[in-house]
């Protein structure tokens, strides 16, 4: 009987304990009223850069001020990773459990433009601040005319390179200005070896079979003055132009410029550790190099930005990246998750996010506040040559997944470069249609 | 002449088997101290070549920071819940079941012991789908139950098969001698099956305690309040960052996260030994 | 408990105790596994997509017909059976090595049984980050390590290289399944009594010839038990795949599990998903039917103990025993 009663014993403690807990865990979230604004609101927001903790002190002071000024708002994070928010806000929306706010990134933020699980924003923020919007960014957002995402935490792309390296090299103590500039100083990097022996690398492209890398190759695509879709908006990925640039990151692996396959990531904490001698990434950079290279602010004085190298066109252009924050369709709240996003945008919390990460605005009323450092000015000169983005479409994150499918396909030489804009043409062709 | 052969033979093996197991060694504690070694390691120096293999400066800026953030303790401690609950009550259904199949026979047995395995095989992002959408419109979401719910059938069914097998292990006299003494059905189950079969259920135990440890998927997917996330989430959550791979922390962070289930094990393995070895003479 | 006089039978009780056993196990499989599956199975049948969940059309075998036509199917299947084929071979061969090393007359036995299992214990999440800091081409330590002993001359890239990809997740998964393998093996052999060996060794068997006439048979269940286990959870594995490599380089990793992961949550496509998942369950049920055949696990055979139905045998068999 003893071990009956043991066992028995057990298992009730054991049901009522996680009873219990599943008691007091369970509560749902605070109801959302759709009341008077002096009524209590909880904004649910769902976001990768509240978990990462390079952005999560600005992120919570940000969130501090408001709840402050707004007592009646509390805002209640939910912190997914960059590499997950994407299904998980997907799955909790179909089964109506969104959140009100969603972060995004342009790679995938066609999928939430046109799905049925957003709202459309004109509206909600005002004709005002849509129009004082970017044009480029106010493009990348929308779909079917209408503004769906309001980009935020938004950064050009430039030109990193290392000053003690270009020295070492022998090279001009300054940025290259053309393609060809700068593949000369490639070579010539990939030449010098690390103190220990280690190889260099010259100039990094990401390769890797990511959406991310498939958007960040458009940038090389506009310096070759292509694009994915003719004039007319009709897919044709099957160009002079694309198979130039499939020679081009052909040519940076095979001439062991650029290591293969890899990530943004990998080439970041390369060119902290000085194996990289230039590559090209939005603001994330600085905050980066400052911990991985162990020299904290000191690295700052290793490294300098320049505009991105400019093609056979003469001048440089880049893409501009931002954070498309979205509000959700079921959200019983639409007009206090605009008016929260609307001071997220805003000037007090942008200088708080700037002067943690180097943010950047979308708003033309606000392009010229950061301008201090020579790095913010580079950032501020590139804002003014950002393309933009192809439009939204549904498939277009698969898109991008096929563009860097073959940049992966040229850069480990299982395809020409002809054969692979080939391949490329005929499945964004079914994927975009 | 034979002893001078088996004298002789005993002797090289030896040297021979030690050199072996050295290597095996080698490959399965060698990355450990890796990661160890990793964790103590400044940024500046992390990234050397030739490495460090030790610290000529040993730093615990990485452990400060990972411990001074609260969060890390709460995970931990919703893993123990989460874990040692779908223990117990996994153990306590394959006990049941694992009796229920060993001693009985009946028509379709075959087929559901089939049944309950190649639940095992299905690819758990199948499942994820379906079983959110169940779990919100029963509330389960968001809730440690539900959690361990789910994991307890990962479980369940390997569990009660290794448990059926140690079952079968002991004869049936003994039961049939105890039913002649009066005892009752459960009576058996608890007073001489049970204790017969402990080292055996204390390694089928360890083995669950492990597997629900490990999981990833559903406790990423089922519970999304940070304040309950369990370890792994929280490990792929918080510290992999999208920006960089910051390796020092990462590892500190995956030693942080081990070492107190290995301590745990190390207390309990004496007894998974034990069972294996008892299961299998049996068995 | 005493018997009260309500007249049941022996055998009504008899199988409301079956029932008893076997209910709570059952309610809880049925319900998180069981109804999901049906689920699944029926959604397979319809075009559903995240993007659109409030529309959801029956396409027939149209999910089907997808998954057949573009041939990422076949490439996930081969790579899944490459992969739990090398795993559990290796696994096998290596961890019955150790074992027998663990099993002779080394001394520091159970030291060494100990530290060996830690790497079992360590989270997937964990070993997997751990071997990409390990295989990181440009400042891991394999790449050092191979190029001192001049096995390379040059630092490969593991997990971006077309054909090093999979062997590199290969050896990480082998790093962390190994120990158990090899325990439960251990386990199997110090059952063996060693009155088996000595008649071995009088007959002058080599230890070739021991191992394969005397150790390997009676460790037949054995390792049929953990062969299996070891096939069906590496058919499984998501998160080294999936952390490592993604399923890159160019699908080269691309597992049955890493494609219906993308399927349903990359390609927000629930319907071709479910119907990935409905073929995996179909091979899985193939491949476990095999290897029952193969093995038999059938109850009837073998053992016979424990049956209440042949109660006199059990009893004979126990005092001839």
């Amino acid at each position: 009987m003893k071990t009956k009663k043991t066992a028995l014993l057990t298992l009730s403690v054991v049901l009522a304990s996680t009873l219990a807990a599943c008691g007091t865990e369970s509560d749902s979230k605070a109801p959302a009223t759709t009341g008077s604004p002096s009524e209590p609101i909880t904004l649910t927001f769902a976001s990768w850069s509240i978990s990462e903790a390079a952005t999560k002190p600005a992120l919570e002071e940000m969130v501090k001020n408001y709840e402050t000024k707004n007592p009646n708002v509390k805002i209640e994070f939910i912190g997914i990773p960059f590499g997950d928010i994407k299904q998980q806000t997907f799955v909790m929306a179909s089964t109506d459990n969104a959140p009100d706010i969603m972060q995004t990134f342009p790679a995938w933020f066609g999928s939430y433009a046109a799905s049925d699980i957003v709202t459309p924003l004109d509206d909600l923020m005002g004709k005002e601040y849509v129009d004082d919007l970017l044009p480029s960014f106010k493009e990348d957002f929308s779909y079917d005319g209408k503004l769906m995402g309001v980009p935020w935490a938004s950064t050009p792309y430039v030109l990193y390179w290392n000053k003690e390296l270009f020295a070492k090299a022998g090279l001009k103590p300054e940025a290259p200005k053309t393609m060809d500039e700068m593949l000369v100083a490639a070579k010539a990097l990939s030449k010098l070896k690390t103190d220990s022996g280690e190889s260099i690398y010259g100039f990094g492209e990401p390769s890797d079979k990511l959406a991310i890398n498939g958007l960040v190759s458009l940038r090389n695509l506009y310096t070759f003055g292509g694009s994915i879709m003719d004039k007319d908006g009709k897919v044709n990925a099957n160009t002079p132009e694309m198979v130039a640039t499939l020679n081009y990151y052909k040519g940076l692996v095979k001439d062991g410029i650029s290591p293969s396959g890899a990530k943004l990531k990998d080439l970041r904490n390369l060119f902290s550790i000085g194996r990289l001698g230039m590559y090209i990434d939005g603001y994330y950079g600085k905050a980066v190099f400052r911990n991985l290279s162990g020299k904290g602010e000191e690295f700052d004085k290793v490294w300098g930005a320049g505009l991105v190298p400019a093609g056979p066109s003469g001048e440089s252009v880049s893409i501009g990246e931002a954070h498309g924050l979205v509000i959700s369709e079921t959200s019983k709240n639409k007009q206090a998750a605009a008016d929260f996003i609307k001071y997220l945008t805003d000037k007090e919390a942008m200088t708080i996010y700037h002067n943690q990460s180097d943010v950047f605005s979308a708003r033309q009323s606000l392009s010229g506040l950061f301008a201090d450092s020579d790095y913010d000015k580079v950032l501020q000169e590139q804002m003014k040559t950002i393309k933009p983005l192809p439009k939204n479409h549904p498939g277009m994150e698969q898109g991008y997944i096929d563009i860097a499918d073959a940049l992966l396909t040229v850069v480990t030489e299982t395809a020409t470069p002809e054969k692979a804009a080939e391949q490329l043409d005929a499945k964004l062709k079914t994927t975009l249609k | 002449m034979l002893s001078q052969n088996q004298s002789n033979k005993k002797l090289l093996p030896n040297l021979g088997q030690y050199a072996g197991l050295l290597l095996f060694l080698l490959f399965l504690i060698f990355p450990l101290y890796w990661m160890l070694v990793t964790s103590f390691k400044d940024n500046s120096v992390l990234f050397k070549i030739p490495p460090e293999w030790v610290p000529s400066q040993p730093t615990i800026t990485h452990y400060v920071k990972l411990l001074s953030d609260n969060i890390f303790l709460v995970y931990y401690k919703n893993s123990l819940v989460v874990s040692a609950s779908t223990t117990l009550i996994t153990l306590l259904f394959a006990m049941f079941a694992g009796y229920g199949f060993s001693r009985f026979h009946f028509k379709f047995k075959n087929f559901l012991m089939f049944s309950i395995l190649s639940t095992q095989m299905l690819p758990v992002v199948s499942l994820l789908i379906a079983l959110y959408a169940m779990y919100k419109s029963y509330g389960l979401l968001n809730t440690q139950f539900g959690l361990i719910l789910a994991l307890t059938t990962a479980s369940l069914p390997f569990s009660i098969w290794m448990i059926k097998v140690f079952f079968d292990g002991i004869p049936v006299a003994l039961e049939e001698a105890a039913k002649i003494d009066g005892c009752s059905r459960f009576g058996i189950l608890f007073r001489i099956i049970f204790p017969l079969s402990k080292p055996g259920i204390f390694s089928v135990g360890i083995y669950t305690f492990i597997l629900s440890w490990d999981d990833l998927l559903y406790s990423l997917t089922l519970i999304n309040k940070d304040h309950l996330r369990t370890l792994n989430p929280g490990i792929s959550v918080r510290y992999m960052g999208e920006v960089s791979y910051d390796w020092a922390n990462i590892m500190t962070v995956c030693l942080t996260a081990t070492v107190p289930i290995v301590i745990l094990f190390l207390f309990f393995q004496k007894y998974m030994v034990a069972g294996l070895t008892a299961g299998a003479v049996k068995g | 408990m005493r018997e009260k006089g309500l007249g049941i039978s022996e055998m009504a009780k008899d199988r409301l105790f079956l029932l008893l056993l076997i209910v709570p196990a059952f309610a809880v499989l049925l319900f998180t596994i069981g109804i999901p599956i049906v689920k699944s199975i029926y959604m397979s049948f319809f075009d559903v997509t995240l993007l659109r969940m409030k529309v959801q059309p029956w396409n027939d075998f149209a999910n089907y017909a997808g998954i057949f036509k573009d041939g990422e199917f076949f490439n996930a299947l081969r790579v899944t059976l490459t992969y739990v084929l090398c795993i559990v071979s290796i696994q096998f061969v290596l961890g019955l090595f150790l074992a027998l090393l663990l099993n002779s007359n080394i001394r520091f036995k159970k030291l060494f049984r100990t530290l060996i299992l830690i790497p079992w214990i360590v989270p997937t999440i964990v070993s997997a980050l751990l071997w990409m800091w390990l295989f990181q081409p440009q400042y891991g330590l394999v790449n050092y390590v191979l190029q001192e002993l001049n096995l390379i001359n040059a630092p490969k890239n593991w997990l971006t290289n077309l054909d090093l990809a999979l062997p590199a997740v290969i050896v990480t998964a082998l790093w962390r399944q190994l120990p158990f393998m090899s325990i439960m093996l251990l386990a199997g052999m110090q059952g063996i009594s060693e009155d088996m060996y000595e008649a071995a060794r009088i007959d002058g068997a080599n230890r070739t010839q021991t191992l394969l006439h005397i150790t390997l048979p009676m460790l037949k269940n054995n390792i049929k038990t953990v062969t299996l286990i070891s096939i069906i959870e590496n058919f499984k594995m998501f998160p080294l795949f999936w952390i490592m490599t993604g399923g890159g380089p160019l699908d080269k990793t691309t597992t049955l599990a890493i494609y219906s992961y993308k399927t349903a949550f990359v390609q927000l496509d629930l319907g071709k998903g479910a119907a990935i998942g409905a073929l995996w369950l179909i091979i899985m049920i193939l491949i476990s039917s095999l290897y029952n055949k193969l093995f038999s696990i059938g109850e009837e055979d073998e053992s016979g103990r424990g049956k209440r139905r042949v109660k006199s045998k059990s009893v004979k068999q126990k005092i001839a025993a």
